[in-house]
């Protein structure tokens, strides 16, 4: 039904079949694998196009955050890092443009904030040249060889939110979800599998809808006692609306997913109050945490999640660099290889060093899936996302 | 029963909204022959005028709604003079019309989604005092009254002002014989301007109560309805307002069916099979207007 | 070897997608070229993009066999689509076709084996610079052999008039589905190009966004050059990179680079550059001054058609058009060696009967024959009757007027008469004395000639009948006397004439035989003395008040 997206959508990429003069400058260009024995890390980040503002930018900024820190760490350990960053510009093509520079200037590891387009285009890409990939894809990736890693776990915390639901006594659990959207449709499942008896009302919703009153009809027919909104976050705001004002709904607990962002209290105000969901991460509201206070005198903003995941995978980034290092220098080599980083990011994602600093718990298994618990988050008076206090 | 009560006035409320939508598109199109796609810009340019009118300046959404139809209406006027008006004696104009109108479309969406700073936004509900009544088991509110209210009325007022005005008669005659209607003194430019404001009218007002239900204002507004008005406008036929009426509310309530009994996107395959099945078998929609004659 | 591209360093990707998208603005090329306003393009290549994906993940196919599966269904699809959608033309046609578009997309993501919205990975990457490059050449060189042949000439003449397509033989409604058929297998083809470049296919890019762009590349290009896709790609693709910098705009610039376009060079790019070349020429043409006139030679041989045989012939004919009848039980005979004159005042029915005649119309009721054939299941079918034997001219000269005389000349030329198209059209102008305006485009003639050149369009079918509807309408008295004599000629060859004229006095000297139309009544029929002396002739004239 949509005709135009904003984001994602738009493939007016920006290089040229035929200029052979920038073709030709990239040419010349060629590997410049420097002579210095570092270590380089690619950062393939959305930092234009629709993804920027709630992915590419804030991961970004996290990314480097972490890495500025860890340099203490990594000199200790003898490692130089450089961080090479190049813009996926929220398209395929100039992703892919993207990697390959990346892979002139002979990356061991690169990390992708988002956009499962992007993951699926890069992940057989990086299998083939040994590199490792740290993506943010909501979809599975090609991986036949181990190289992929995807450090989003949208199961987990969603799970957590049907146990959380039947925990406080709802029995009949209802979702609304956007099946079109293949991150939605995986939370959806996900919630499913921490209920004991599933859902007792699935209504699948497309992204753009705006009129949900057939859907609310639906819901109270099927006379739910909870219903996890597993939509985009303005939708889930709409919802949240509409639910409060065609009626019928009072005494029903809403809650959101790991999608639900600043956007959906634009968009529902004060309606929102309360309205609880996962996320990987968000600030608390009373005391702020050492990364908190850097992340927001460096960038001047309050960190968002995609902020935390940015900083939690620039820790892994480099633990996982400082041991393949090691492992490096056992065998009396010193090069810090794709298979390397690869075979240390599972073991660096539990390491202490990022038990020290990183901030949320994300663990990457070797078969390329993460395992992140999340926590629990409503909206702060000025709307923007808080975890909430523990009740007692 | 109830069930099947509530979900055929969800559809009416919907489908009033296609209605409106459709019937701005559907007039430019049934008289003047253009697919003119920015009508899908105009929309959401409407819904932007009314949050500004609203939100930024805290006027009520029923005061703002008649200068949201001027403006909307001047605007569509303009991409008529940008985008339509040189094309309009072309062979091929059909097709040049439609690439033109897409290019206007692409610089309108583009230009809202700067402006919005690419977020959404929506108008505050105390811009229209909307109060749930319960009618026996039925549930709607006093803004879903007034938008299926509004959609008869501009239906009405539009097919009288075709019907019995001289205006409606200029416009019926280009639309007949664009040449023929010049040759007997019909000012063809005027009236073509004309259609185009009180089609960016009806598309502006339409918008306004959309944003204002449906709670989200984005770049994208009126593109996310736009086939969906298509589908509307070819069930009802396109050169009949009233039927324009009927279709928008026979793709909502279907729509709202689907929703109901199967799922909502098994809803958007529904409309788009229905569109299909229309414009295969019965082009002319379920109102014909007139032959479709070749001339030689 | 196979990776041509990785010289262009970390562009190749790009340029691969550039190239496959260039392939697909091909198969929007092949049906706008053709004024078909038909834009399923990117609805049928996610049909070729998901066929052959699944077919190479679930076989395990090598990439050519999932290749042609993806082609195949995508072709299919699209034959039959136009054959649901045969009854549509204009906007409705723009509509539906952009309908079944949204629908494919939306059924990708409901259906279990395309992995809805999360799409299919793993696909393997099969599809290698070679093939690309090689595939891609294939289908430019294809098209371009295609836009020369015969087929291009017809597929031009569709585009700029349709009816007169039909009337030169042309079945419009088989080209059309061929070509839609045609667009399918290039839709098709990229799409199963680009999920063997990238590796897996995934709903979303299938959008009305990929449209938009395609579009683009092809307006920008020029539409009715089968380059145009490639120049358009390289615009829309380089623009970027010209303004680094601004890529919060780009997307706002292409929107208004089409808006200018469209407005300004509707060619495109490529029109932009052949228009400055032929008004070069035109310069050139014009210098070269007077045209000789040529008296006309008679050498063709007379048909073995014996005289005073009924070449065609309507009885009864009731056509109307929503209650008013505009021909009422009109019957007429047309005889070989007999110019038949149909006159009657203004909105008597003459071009509608010429229209009946010709095939244009599917009369209500009546009978007929052309020769042997019987004329009610040709009805409605104009290219039928023509390649009957009926050839004819039109009230409004309808000649492809960017064309040369000798291009329009062949058009009318018939398939299989033995004689290659182009020598037969070269005679035929040297017989009726407009050899010198075999090279000179239509549109830059004077109106007499162009005249002139429809008659000779229309004896280049070796028409047994043919109608000339107010051959000598805008000419000067000189010119009339010259198209008459045309007209006396081709009827001492055995063919049967019937013109349509508001000259009654030159009608009354010239015609054998007078039928005379008032109403959409036939109310006289014979000789021309006897007809127009007739009372009810003169009153029918002189109660209109246009008595010539």
């Amino acid at each position: 039904m949509k005709l135009l997206q904003t984001p994602g959508g738009r493939r007016f990429v920006c290089a040229a079949a035929g200029v052979a003069t920038v073709v030709a400058v990239t040419a010349c260009a060629g590997p410049a694998n420097g002579s210095d024995d570092s270590v380089k890390i690619g950062l393939l980040a959305n930092l234009t196009g629709g993804a920027s503002t709630s992915f590419g930018i804030p991961f970004e900024q996290g990314f480097e955050l972490a890495l500025d820190e860890a340099k203490a760490q990594l000199d200790n350990a003898g490692v130089t890092v450089e961080v090479v960053t190049e813009d996926a510009k929220s398209a395929v093509p100039t992703a892919v443009t993207g990697y390959n520079k990346l892979r002139q200037e002979g990356v061991a590891l690169v990390v992708q904030d988002s956009q499962s387009p992007l993951g699926q285009a890069v992940a057989p890409l990086a299998s083939e040249d040994g590199i490792a990939l740290l993506s943010g894809a909501g979809s599975s990736l090609e991986n036949p060889d181990g190289y992929a890693f995807r450090f989003t776990d949208l199961a987990t915390p969603t799970a957590a939110v049907g146990t959380y639901l039947s925990a406080q006594g709802a029995e009949r659990i209802g979702v609304v979800v956007a099946g079109d959207n293949p991150s939605f449709a995986t939370l959806a499942g996900a919630t499913e599998k921490g209920l004991p008896t599933g859902f007792a009302s699935r209504q699948e919703v497309s992204s753009q809808d705006s009129d949900f009153s057939a859907v609310l009809a639906n819901l109270r027919r099927d006379r739910v006692d909870a219903v996890v909104l597993s939509v985009l976050p303005a939708q889930a705001g709409n919802l949240l609306l509409q639910a409060s004002q065609s009626g019928g709904l009072d005494g029903v607990k809403l809650v959101g997913t790991l999608a639900t962002s600043t956007e959906t209290f634009t968009v529902a105000q004060d309606v929102a109050r309360g309205f609880e969901f996962p996320q990987v991460w968000a600030p608390s509201i009373s005391g702020d945490s050492d990364f908190q206070r850097r992340y927001t005198e460096q960038y001047g903003e309050t960190p968002t999640a995609y902020g935390a995941l940015g900083y939690q995978v620039g820790w892994i980034a480099a633990a996982s660099i400082i041991t393949a290092d090691g492992a490096g220098t056992a065998d009396g080599a010193s090069t810090v290889d794709g298979a390397a980083v690869r075979d240390a990011l599972p073991a660096a994602s539990t390491s202490d060093l990022v038990h020290e600093h990183g901030i949320l718990d994300l663990e990457l298994a070797s078969d390329g899936v993460a395992i992140s618990k999340g926590v629990m988050a409503t909206f702060g008076p000025d709307g923007s996302v808080v975890a909430t206090e523990p009740q007692e | 029963m109830d069930f099947l009560l509530q979900q055929t006035v969800n559809g009416i409320v919907l489908g009033s909204a296609y209605a409106l939508y459709a019937a701005g598109f559907g007039l430019v199109m049934a008289n003047l022959r253009i697919f003119h796609v920015a009508h899908a810009a105009i929309f959401t340019w409407g819904a932007v005028f009314a949050w500004i009118l609203t939100d930024q300046f805290g006027w009520s959404l029923l005061a703002a709604l008649p200068v949201v139809a001027v403006l909307a209406g001047l605007l569509d006027v303009l991409a008529y003079l940008l985008l339509i008006r040189h094309i309009l004696g072309r062979r091929d104009h059909e097709m040049a019309a439609f690439i033109s109108s897409m290019g206007g479309l692409i610089v309108l969406v583009e230009l809202a989604d700067h402006f919005l700073g690419g977020s959404v936004v929506r108008i505050g509900a105390d811009a229209f005092d909307s109060v749930p009544v319960a009618i026996g088991p039925i549930r709607v509110s006093t803004l879903h009254v007034a938008m299926v209210g509004l959609a008869f009325v501009i239906v009405a007022v539009t097919t009288w002002v075709l019907a019995r005005t001289q205006w409606g008669r200029e416009i019926r005659a280009v639309a007949f014989d664009r040449e023929t209607a010049s040759i007997l003194g019909v000012d063809v430019d005027r009236v073509s301007a004309g259609v185009f404001f009180v089609s960016g009218a009806m598309a502006g007002v339409a918008a306004s109560f959309v944003a204002m239900a449906f709670n989200i204002i984005d770049a994208d507004l009126g593109s996310s309805y736009l086939v969906i008005a298509l589908a509307a406008m070819v069930v009802g036929g396109f050169g009949s307002i009233p039927g324009m009426l009927v279709g928008g509310l026979l793709i909502g309530v279907v729509s709202t069916y689907a929703t109901g009994y199967v799922s909502s996107s098994a809803s958007e395959l529904v409309v788009f099979v229905l569109l299909l099945i229309f414009l295969a078998l019965r082009p002319e929609g379920l109102f014909r207007v007139r032959a479709e004659l070749t001339r030689v | 070897m196979t990776e041509l591209f990785s010289n262009f360093g970390a562009y190749d990707f790009v340029i691969r997608d550039g190239m496959v998208l260039a392939l697909m603005a091909l198969s929007i090329y092949v049906v706008l070229s053709a004024g078909i306003f038909a834009l399923p393009q990117v609805g049928l290549m996610a049909i070729g993009a998901y066929v052959s994906a699944i077919v190479s993940l679930e076989t395990g196919a090598p990439f050519f066999v999932s290749f042609v599966a993806g082609v195949l269904a995508s072709g299919v699809v699209a034959v039959a689509l136009a054959t649901v959608l045969r009854r549509l033309n204009g906007i409705y046609l723009a509509i539906a076709s952009i309908a079944f578009a949204e629908t494919v997309r939306v059924a990708v993501l409901n259906i279990p084996i395309t992995g809805g919205a999360q799409g299919l990975v793993g696909i393997p990457r099969s599809a290698n610079d070679v093939v690309i490059c090689v595939l891609v050449a294939a289908a430019f060189l294809g098209l371009w052999l295609l836009k020369r042949s015969r087929f291009g000439l017809a597929i031009r003449a569709m585009r700029q008039d349709p009816v007169m397509a039909s009337h030169q033989g042309i079945d419009v409604v088989r080209y059309r589905t061929m070509l839609f058929g045609l667009s399918g297998v290039l839709a098709g083809a990229s799409g199963a190009l680009y999920v063997h470049m990238s590796g897996f296919a995934e709903p979303s890019q299938f959008s009305f966004d990929l449209l938009t762009q395609l579009l683009a590349i092809v307006v920008i290009g020029g539409s009715t050059f089968v380059a145009g896709s490639l120049v358009g790609a390289v615009v829309v693709f380089g623009l970027p990179i010209a303004l680094t910098g601004l890529a919060e705009y780009e997307v706002m610039v292409n929107g208004a680079l089409i808006v200018l376009i469209v407005a300004f060079a509707p060619g495109g790019i490529l029109g932009l550059l052949e228009s400055v070349r032929t008004r070069r020429r035109a310069t050139v043409s014009a210098a070269t001054g007077e045209h000789p006139q040529v008296p006309k030679p008679v050498t063709l041989p007379r048909p073995d058609a014996s005289p005073g045989q009924v070449n065609l012939e309507v009885s009864e004919i009731v056509m109307a058009f929503g209650g008013v009848r505009a021909l009422d039980q009109v019957s007429v005979q047309a005889r070989s060696g007999e110019v038949l004159g149909v006159i009657g005042p203004n909105g008597s029915g003459k071009t509608t009967l010429l229209n009946v005649l010709s095939g244009v119309y599917r009369p209500a009721s009546g009978a007929g024959r052309l020769l042997a054939r019987d004329l009610p299941p040709l009805w409605g079918r104009p290219h039928r009757i023509a390649r009957e034997g009926l050839a004819r001219t039109f009230q409004h000269i309808r000649l492809m007027d960017t064309e040369t005389v000798l291009t329009n000349v062949r058009l009318g030329v018939p398939v299989g008469t033995g004689e290659s198209a182009q020598d037969r059209a070269r005679r035929l102008l040297e017989e009726h004395g407009l050899a010198w305006a075999g090279h000179v485009q239509v549109g830059n003639l004077p109106y007499g000639v162009r005249r002139r050149v429809e008659i000779v369009r229309a004896l280049a079918r070796g028409p047994r009948v043919l109608l000339l509807d107010e051959p000598t309408a805008g000419m000067n008295p000189t010119e009339r006397e010259e198209v008459f004599d045309t007209i006396a000629t081709i009827r001492d060859r055995g063919v049967a004439v019937i013109v349509v004229e508001h000259d009654v006095a030159m009608m009354r000297s010239f015609c054998d035989r007078l039928i005379v139309l008032d109403f959409g009544k036939m109310i006289a029929d014979g000789d021309p003395d006897t007809v127009l002396d007739s009372k009810e002739v003169v009153r029918a004239y002189i109660g209109s008040g246009s008595l010539a």
